[in-house]
């Protein structure tokens, strides 16, 4: 398994759209080492999910440097589950697109889809489970290729508050337990804290900038999603972030 | 209670209106069948009568029963061969962007002109034999096929592309994994609609040449001034459209199969 790293430097990028040129990103720069989860902020349309396409390699940046090192998993917006395929070939999907599906990873999908509490919907299709249901599955599917580098693009809009609560803890500690690298793209000030070893908040206008980056120096037995939302150091962020929010808009 | 309801009409009426549209074919027969007292009348359009004994007649002595296997051989040869090469090209442009936009003025142009009115060319091409009508029932419907396939292939949803390109997917697996499945009901709106351009196809073509099937039945009757047997005719080419309809209904209900031994 690859050393799990991402760096961006200086990344810029432009849109031509109707002949005119529109510049989305402006000299933004992070890294995030193994066991790392950075949560980038921002307001709708202020660039973030760009950002996460260049990191993908979706979308080439104008300029700066990007480097990736790991295989990557990407849990989109929409839970993009194919309809007619059931939940368990949906998680296997990624695998079927590099190679032979094994009996090993269907035993490791199987898991996955345990581990997330949908056992008796092995088989089911998508259809027929709830929109938070939906979310799990695209995240299992995520995992199922044991990536090095996660790619969260407002993954739990659909989920209710409880469910999302436990999954950003559990997405945390996998992270940093299994030295992973997660880039958690949110406009939820609260998750963002919550979930991130860093976080970034871009400016809302274009192009956008980074205009607050900090550390989140918690101690892992306060990652406990209802106990961060009590403590000083989340209470200090949340209040310079909404700020700066507020001074926007 | 209220009454059970399904796509906005309660049961209750929906059969009332069931009920309605067979009274007014039960009213419309018999008002044929007053207006065929006169003789003028019977010449021209028949009678309900006389195109019922004329369907048994000729479904008793196999004329009918035959003719409709011919035509409907042809038809299904002709549907299943131009749904296939309309929807592979279909596929094929979305896969090359290039190709698309080299040959899209060619398929504008093609689909502005009725397709039988390649008939002639299709004669010289293919003959007067049988291969002639289903050449001429794949041409009918291979248009409507490739524009429908690459239409409902350029509909997939842009995230679901996004997705499988960060798994690294090529772009035939992004064609069989996505587009193929998510296309599918495309292809079986173009298979309902191709139905009748299938049918119509080998019927031109035996109405240009031909010793057997519906469309000879029809013609040969129509010299005669056999208007009845004209109409029995019309009736197995119903029949016949009724038959594809309810193949291509079974292949929508299996779909899922369809897309999971594929994709």
């Amino acid at each position: 398994m690859a050393t799990a790293h991402v760096q961006l430097d200086k990344i810029s990028k432009r849109f031509r759209l109707n002949g005119k040129v529109f510049s989305v990103l402006e000299d933004i720069s992070l890294e995030a080492n193994q066991g790392e989860t950075i949560s980038i902020l921002g307001r709708s349309g202020s660039g973030k999910t760009t950002l996460l396409n260049i990191i993908a390699g979706l979308e080439k940046p104008d300029a700066g440097h990007v480097n990736v090192e790991g295989n990557i998993g990407y849990v989109p917006q929409k839970d993009l589950l194919l309809h007619w395929r059931t939940l368990l070939k949906n998680v296997l999907l990624p695998i079927e697109i590099g190679r032979a599906v094994t009996s090993a990873d269907v035993v490791r999908a199987t898991k996955l889809l345990e581990r997330m509490g949908l056992a008796d919907f092995i088989q089911s299709y998508p259809k027929n489970i709830s929109g938070g249901m939906r979310q799990k599955v695209s995240l299992a599917r995520a995992l199922v290729q044991n990536p090095d580098v996660i790619l969260f693009d407002e993954p739990f809009s659909a989920i209710d508050f409880d469910t999302r609560l436990r999954l950003g803890k559990e997405i945390h500690s996998q992270i940093k337990n299994e030295g992973k690298v997660g880039i958690f793209v949110t406009h939820n000030i609260e998750e963002a804290i919550a979930m991130g070893n860093k976080v970034i908040l871009l400016s809302g206008g274009k192009p956008a900038r980074i205009v607050y980056q900090a550390e989140i120096n918690i101690g892992e037995e306060f990652r406990d999603p209802v106990n961060i939302r009590k403590s000083e150091i989340f209470q200090r962020h949340f209040d310079v972030i909404w700020q700066l929010l507020s001074k926007e808009a | 209670m209220a009454a059970f309801k399904q796509g906005g009409i309660t049961m209750k009426t929906r059969y009332k209106n069931y009920l309605l549209s067979l009274a007014v074919f039960v009213v419309l027969l018999i008002v044929w069948q007053i207006l065929a007292v006169s003789p003028h009348f019977t010449f021209l359009f028949g009678s309900p009568s006389t195109i019922f004994n004329s369907i048994v007649a000729n479904t008793v002595n196999g004329a009918l029963p035959f003719g409709m296997w011919v035509t409907g051989i042809e038809a299904l040869l002709g549907f299943v061969i131009g749904i296939m090469l309309g929807t592979f090209i279909g596929f094929l442009l979305w896969y090359s962007k290039r190709v698309a936009q080299v040959f899209r003025p060619y398929i504008i142009i093609l689909g502005a002109i009725p397709v039988f009115a390649f008939a002639p060319l299709i004669i010289i091409w293919f003959g007067i034999g049988t291969v002639m009508k289903i050449a001429l029932a794949a041409f009918g419907v291979f248009l409507i096929s490739l524009t429908q396939a690459y239409e409902g292939a350029k509909s997939i949803d842009e995230e679901e592309y996004k997705l499988l390109k960060v798994y690294g997917a090529s772009r035939f697996q992004i064609l069989q994994k996505v587009i193929f499945p998510s296309s599918l009901d495309w292809v079986l709106a173009s298979m309902k609609l191709n139905i009748g351009f299938a049918i119509l196809g080998a019927f031109i073509g035996e109405f240009i040449s031909s010793e057997v099937g519906l469309g000879h039945f029809m013609i040969t009757a129509g010299s005669l001034y056999d208007i009845p047997s004209v109409f029995a005719g019309g009736f197995f080419l119903v029949l016949l459209s009724l038959l594809f309809n309810w193949v291509v209904s079974f292949i929508e209900k299996h779909r899922l199969k369809i897309v999971e031994w594929f994709a």
